[in-house]
Formats: structure tokens, C-alpha cells, sequence
């Protein structure tokens, strides 16, 4: 066992070449399993192949202004060039990283916490997904408008210049075009993070008032040091004390642009272009369809492609004559085909409404089957809402909406592992986020209130008199 | 507490696939069934590994002593043809497995099926499927692994007998052992009448399946729902046709499995 002083140089500059993956790899982050037997440069495992050899780790910014304090920015520079010359996809996407499972390249859904879900951190490229729900509400709706806003969020981390060029492009199947006026903006914080945040564009501002204000303030900074010097005596500004985890912190550093927080009260603004969104009919035969779609691939080859099949098989959008397999299966396994095909960068997210087809197990079997990853969205009916509601009074922003149930995940159920579970997760859509979470029956301790109020009441309206003979007196019934 | 872990065995010549099937010019078939939550996948790379290996050598985390009945040497060839995964499904995994790629055809069937021959007579897309079957598949004995041919049913509207007669029967005669990897997801509910012809199809599809093989191994979940150290059941049983090969029988039996990080062990039931 070696023991190293706080201060001495971890390595010299061989030593962080050798951490370093080809392509610009952080290691920190690669799954610890089987690492030293992976051939370099192909993080790919298992049946689905998953990312191109040669990929190298999106968000190459930080990786280069993390490599750049150990001397080796150099190697990066180098690599990237070469990773993108190998395919006409920029490997450089701000919303790609490796899944901590399986080290496949993966994508955000827009749900954190359905990100989590899948095991994945993310949605693994090549993938699909089917979000199924039960009874006639319209949850799924939020989560495919969240995954169809961070597409469009991620094609404009770059600026304006994401309007013309662009790193995703997001296809939609479906009639409603209106879709694009429907996307929630990005949660920008509560009002008064909003409020602040004015403040400090305001005082950001060249004015002369400003000025004056500025100047006032370096008269205070001394008194302000010293306020600062008494909290650090009593750890008042300690910084590890936050709930986030190292690691968790580390992961958003690292990837600040993997995901967002949606807003569904609020607008994406501008609203999606046609260069950022393409919509196809389904109505069409689908040689037609996949056709239309591989030629949208193909023409926004460097981009990653978000294909969106919502509410599928509803029955306001669709004719009664695709809910026949011969008519339906044929576009889905097409779909799953150029899925397959342009796997490097494509995922799809597919929706669709199950309450009418709850007697039919076969029909939607056959649907599943073409899927990588189902999950079923059932929302609680109105007396377990109400039941919550009475549980969770005092906290009404923890009633939930819902349970998860999973049927398969994306790549780990290819391999033949069973993450079947029901009832073991619940959902609940709130303003900011759709959040899931682990399920509980709340316990409800209304009762003893209940009794103790019951018995108040009673013993209020009994005259004080009656109670007297009630104890001494019985009742005798002939 | 450590649990035994049970060799993979199948025939009554304690063999995984015994040399007696390819030894005459008989042909016989296998169903392997899976559902949503167990995917057969490991079973059947465990199958190819045993033709083209020796033995199921990554089952029991690279320990199984399983004897296959046959030996690498043996010229046993095996094609495989899917109609859901691609070809790099299988690739990647036979050469993660280190399967020799000289012992082994995948088929290119599930790319472009709907966008080459959609619209297509069904007759020409199974002579199209069967043509290349027959391309690759030589004189010398071999195993034909046939996924999810019940999705030729809802891509071309067959029906059950159809789809026997076109490309299962024709296929058998090809090869030595047709193994045919066929889901049975929902059919543990009753199926009224009003379900629908669809359903009825696909119903008949997989009964017929099991009443033409001598084997049916089935890969479900466990019955009492999920376990943290079980995956599901392996079921060995015979099927409704004879295997006519004297002093040769399949051992009914039952297995529990674990699946997990790619590696797949099994126990004793």
C-alpha cells in the first residue's frame, strides 16, 4: 500500500494518456465491469451493438477543458476529427452520453426521472421505446411533448446557428401538425427565480443608477467579508452539505446539456421549424412512410434523428382498418427496420392508448414484440385519488397520479433479463416535471382524528343530563 | 449459502443436442418459446455454442461441463434467419460467444422486409426467404434457427397453415434440425371466439408447432413473479411428434435460470 502526499503531481502525462480511452473517453465514467478486456475506441456490448467503434464521448468541450489541466489537449484534438470523419453523424452531440449500465451511447427521453427508469440514464440509441396507458386519461401526452421539446432544446444549445444547421431533428408521425404550438418551453425556476433573475439583467445593464449602486456596494465589502468569515467559522457556507451527491453533481458537469426541465404550462418559443421537425402522414401505405422517413435520415445525415409515433392507433386519428395486424404490423416493423438501420442515431418513442384494446392480449403482444422497451402508464381512478387527496392533505404536491409498470427495458431484456415489475413505481404530473417515484400506500391516520371528532360531536349534542341516565339507567325492550 | 448449479442436459445420452440427429437423413423440429419478460436469446446462443463449440461453454459463467454429443469438429453448420433482429443482433453476439464464423450463416431477412416486398405476392416473398435458406445451407448436416415466424402472419396476412405448408415444412426438409423460436406471449388467457381470426391464427400457428416437434423447450418467467436471484423457468418437454431414433429420448425436466449482465447459470428445480 502506497501512501502519497495532498499535494503530489497523481501522474505523470504517459499515465493520463493510458486512462484515457481513444476518442476521447473519460474513464470516470466508463461502467467498471470488463473494462480492461473492451478493445478501445468500441464501447459497444451486448446483441444490440449500440454505439459505432470510434464514437467518442459527446460534450467533448468539457472533456477537452478537463483534459487541458492534465497537458494532454492535444490527444483530443486529434481524435475528434477522425471520429467524425469515420461517420457523417457529429459525435460532438451536447445530448449524448454512455449509459453507466452498459457504456452504450444513450439519449435523454426530456424525463429524468423516466431516463432513470430505463436503466440506462437515458434512451440507448437504436432503441424504442412503447409507452402504454390505460384507461382513457392523456398522461403519455406530456411525456411525448417533453421528449419532442429536448430535441428541439438540443438542436438549439448551439445558438442560433442550431436554426440552420443543427446537431437533431425530430420526425413526427402523426396528422396533428399543431403539435409544434404545443411543446413546453424549458422550466426556467419558480417566479421568484425568474424575478431574480430580471434583477440581475437589470443590474447587469450600463445605467447610471446602476453605477451608483455598484459604487455603494464596495463600501459594504468589507462588512460583507466579515459576515462571510464568521459563517465560514460555523461551516454556514459549506458547500458539501447540499443533497446532491459527488456523483451526480459530477454527471451534470459533465454533461450539462444531456437533459432539461420542461415547463408544460409554458410555450417553446419559437416554435419548431421545418428544418427542426418533419411530420408524415401514417395514413400512408407504409412503403410510403418508410420511404419518406429513410429519406429524411438520410438527408439530415449528421444529425440525430427523434422519430415520434404518438397516440397510436387512436381512434380520431387513425381509420378502423389499421387495427388490423396485416395493416398495422407491416409500418411498425418497418419503423423497427430503419430504427435498426440507422441505429447510431435514431430512437423512437411510440404512444399508445390501450383501453380499447384491453380484451384483445394477442394484438397487443404482436405490438410489444416490435419494441425494445414497453412501459405502461395506469392511472389511479377516482377513489384512490381521493384517498390520496385524504392522506397526503397537508401535502397535496405529493398525491401521485398513477403507477408504472414495466414490461421490458431497452437492451437488457434482449439479453434475456427479467425487469418485469408491477405496481413497484408510481407517477405524478406536476407542472414543472413528471415525476416517478418509488410506490407506497400512504398510511392514513385519519381515522383516530375521525373518531376522536365523532366523538366530540356526539357528546355535544347530548345533553348533559341524557348521559347522566345513559350511565346509570338501562334501556329495557319488551 | 451457495447453490449447486445444474449442467444443461437434454437427451437420455446426457447430450445437449445429441450426434444421433445428425447422423441419418431424417429431419426434426424444435420449438423454443419465449414471452416479453424472458427472451430466449441466451438459450439459443447457448444451442449454437453447443453445435458449433462443443458445448454451451458461457452457461454457468464459462464452467459448464455439459457434453454437447458433439465435437467442434463435427461439420455441423448452422443458419440462422430472423424476422424481427438483424443480422449484427446475432453477429455481435456469436463473436462476443467467439463462435468460429466459419461455422455459422446469419440471414439478411428482417432488413428492408417490409420495404422489398411489401405489396408482393406472399408467395414470392417466402420463395424469396426459402432461396436463400437453400443458398446457404449445403449437403452436410445443419441446424436452422428460424425466429419469430409468426410475424409473417401480420406482415402478409397468412394464416396458420398456410405459413406451415410455405416455409416451415419446406425449411424442415433442408435441414437436419429446424429449431423454430416462436413467442407465447399472452397465451396463458383464455381465447373466446370473438377474439378475433387473427388471434385464432396465430393460436393455431403455435399448437401445430408444438405437435410437429420432438422438443419443446420452454423459457418463462417465474410463475410467482420476480426474484432477485431467478430469472425464470427452463422446461424440457416433449413435443407430439416421435424422435425415430432408437435408444434416444428426450429427459423431461425443469430448470430454474438466472440472467444477468450476459452471463446465465442454472439451477436445480
Amino acid at each position: 500500500m502506497s501512501f502519497r502526499k495532498r499535494g503530489e503531481v497523481l501522474s505523470d502525462g504517459n499515465a493520463a494518456r493510458r486512462n484515457i480511452v481513444p476518442g476521447g473517453m473519460i474513464p470516470r465514467d466508463m461502467p467498471s465491469r470488463n473494462n480492461a478486456q473492451r478493445p478501445s475506441g468500441a464501447i459497444s456490448r451486448g446483441p444490440m451493438g449500440g454505439a459505432a467503434p470510434g464514437r467518442v464521448v459527446p460534450n467533448i468541450g468539457n472533456v477537452h477543458r478537463d483534459l487541458k489541466g492534465l497537458h494532454i489537449s492535444g490527444r483530443t484534438a486529434q481524435a475528434i476529427p477522425q471520429a467524425e470523419a469515420s461517420s457523417g453523424f457529429s459525435a460532438v452531440h451536447p445530448g449524448i452520453r454512455p449509459s453507466p449500465a452498459t457504456s452504450q451511447q444513450t439519449t435523454s427521453t426530456g424525463c429524468t426521472d423516466l431516463d432513470k427508469l430505463m436503466g440506462h440514464s437515458g434512451f440507448p440509441l437504436g432503441c424504442s421505446l412503447l409507452i402504454e396507458e390505460e384507461s382513457t386519461t392523456d398522461f403519455n401526452s406530456i411525456l411525448t411533448k417533453v421528449y419532442a421539446s429536448q430535441g428541439i432544446v438540443h438542436n438549439r444549445i448551439e445558438g442560433s446557428h442550431g436554426f440552420k444547421d443543427g446537431n437533431t431533428h425530430l420526425i413526427v408521425l402523426s396528422l396533428n401538425h399543431h403539435l409544434t404550438k404545443e411543446l413546453p418551453g424549458v422550466y426556467k425556476g419558480s417566479r421568484k427565480d425568474i424575478k431574480k433573475s430580471k434583477i440581475a439583467q437589470e443590474q447587469s445593464k450600463v445605467t447610471v443608477s446602476n453605477l451608483l449602486e455598484s459604487q455603494s456596494k464596495s463600501n459594504t465589502s468589507a462588512q460583507r467579508n466579515k459576515d462571510l468569515k464568521i459563517a465560514w467559522r460555523y461551516g454556514m457556507n459549506d458547500d458539501s452539505a447540499k443533497s446532491e451527491s459527488s456523483r451526480e453533481v459530477d454527471q451534470s458537469e459533465t454533461y450539462p446539456d444531456y437533459n432539461h426541465q420542461f415547463d408544460i404550462t409554458s410555450t417553446l418559443i419559437p416554435a419548431p421549424t421545418s428544418n427542426e421537425i418533419s411530420f408524415i402522414s401514417p395514413l400512408l401505405p407504409a412503403a410510403s412512410v418508410l420511404s419518406q422517413m429513410e429519406s429524411i435520415i438520410k438527408r439530415h445525415n449528421s444529425k440525430l434523428i427523434r422519430i415520434l409515433l404518438p397516440n397510436l392507433l387512436h381512434p380520431a386519428l387513425y381509420p378502423p382498418k389499421m387495427t388490423q395486424l396485416h395493416e398495422l404490423i407491416p409500418l411498425l416493423h418497418g419503423l423497427r427496420s430503419l430504427l435498426k438501420k440507422y441505429k447510431e442515431r435514431c430512437v423512437m418513442l411510440s404512444t399508445i392508448s390501450t383501453s380499447l384494446y384491453h380484451n384483445q392480449p394477442l394484438f397487443t403482444a404482436q405490438i410489444e414484440q416490435l419494441f425494445d422497451g414497453v412501459i405502461v402508464l395506469e392511472p389511479f381512478g377516482q377513489e384512490m385519488l381521493q384517498f390520496l387527496e385524504r392522506a397526503y392533505k397537508s401535502q397535496p404536491n405529493k398525491i401521485q397520479h398513477g403507477l408504472v409498470h414495466i414490461k421490458k427495458l431497452p437492451v437488457f431484456s434482449e439479453r434475456g433479463e427479467m425487469h418485469v415489475s408491477k405496481s413497484e413505481w408510481a407517477f405524478k404530473n406536476g407542472r414543472k416535471r413528471f415525476e416517478i417515484e418509488e410506490w407506497g400506500i400512504p398510511v392514513e391516520d385519519e381515522d383516530d382524528s375521525n373518531k376522536k371528532n365523532k366523538d366530540s360531536s356526539m357528546q355535544k349534542a347530548r345533553p348533559p343530563q341524557d348521559e347522566h341516565q345513559q350511565s346509570h339507567t338501562t334501556n329495557l325492550d319488551f | 449459502m451457495s447453490v449447486q448449479k445444474q449442467e444443461l442436459q437434454i437427451f437420455s445420452d446426457h447430450s445437449v443436442l445429441s450426434r444421433h440427429l445428425f447422423t441419418d437423413s431424417s429431419s426434426n423440429l424444435v420449438l423454443v418459446t419465449d414471452t416479453v419478460a424472458t427472451n430466449a436469446s441466451w438459450f439459443v446462443n447457448a444451442l449454437v455454442e453447443t453445435v458449433t463449440l462443443g458445448g454451451p461453454v458461457s452457461l454457468n459463467g464459462n464452467n459448464s461441463g455439459s457434453n454437447s454429443g458433439l465435437s467442434s469438429s463435427d461439420p455441423v453448420k448452422v443458419v440462422v434467419g430472423s424476422f424481427l433482429n438483424h443480422q449484427s443482433y446475432f453477429t455481435t453476439a456469436f463473436d462476443r460467444l467467439k463462435v468460429p464464423r466459419n461455422r455459422y450463416n446469419v440471414l439478411q431477412i428482417a432488413e428492408d422486409l417490409v420495404v422489398k416486398n411489401v405489396g408482393k405476392p406472399v408467395d414470392v416473398v417466402i420463395e424469396w426467404v426459402l432461396k436463400q435458406f437453400e443458398e446457404s445451407l449445403s449437403n452436410s448436416p445443419s441446424v436452422v434457427i428460424l425466429e419469430k415466424p409468426e410475424i409473417l402472419m401480420a406482415l402478409f396476412k397468412l394464416n396458420s397453415d398456410e405459413l406451415h405448408l410455405k416455409l416451415i415444412n419446406p425449411l424442415l426438409k433442408l435441414c437436419s434440425l429446424l429449431i423454430v423460436v416462436n413467442s407465447v406471449e399472452s397465451f396463458d388467457n383464455d381465447f373466446p371466439e370473438h377474439l378475433g381470426k387473427d388471434t385464432v391464427e396465430f393460436v393455431r400457428f403455435t399448437t401445430s408447432c408444438f405437435h410437429k416437434s420432438f422438443l419443446v423447450l420452454s423459457v418463462r418467467p417465474l410463475d410467482t413473479g420476480k426474484a432477485k436471484d431467478v430469472t425464470g423457468t427452463l422446461a424440457i418437454t416433449r413435443g407430439g411428434a416421435l424422435l425415430d431414433i432408437p435408444a434416444l429420448h428426450v429427459v423431461e425436466n425443469q430448470y430454474l435460470f438466472h440472467d444477468l449482465k450476459e452471463n446465465t447459470t442454472l439451477f436445480y428445480r
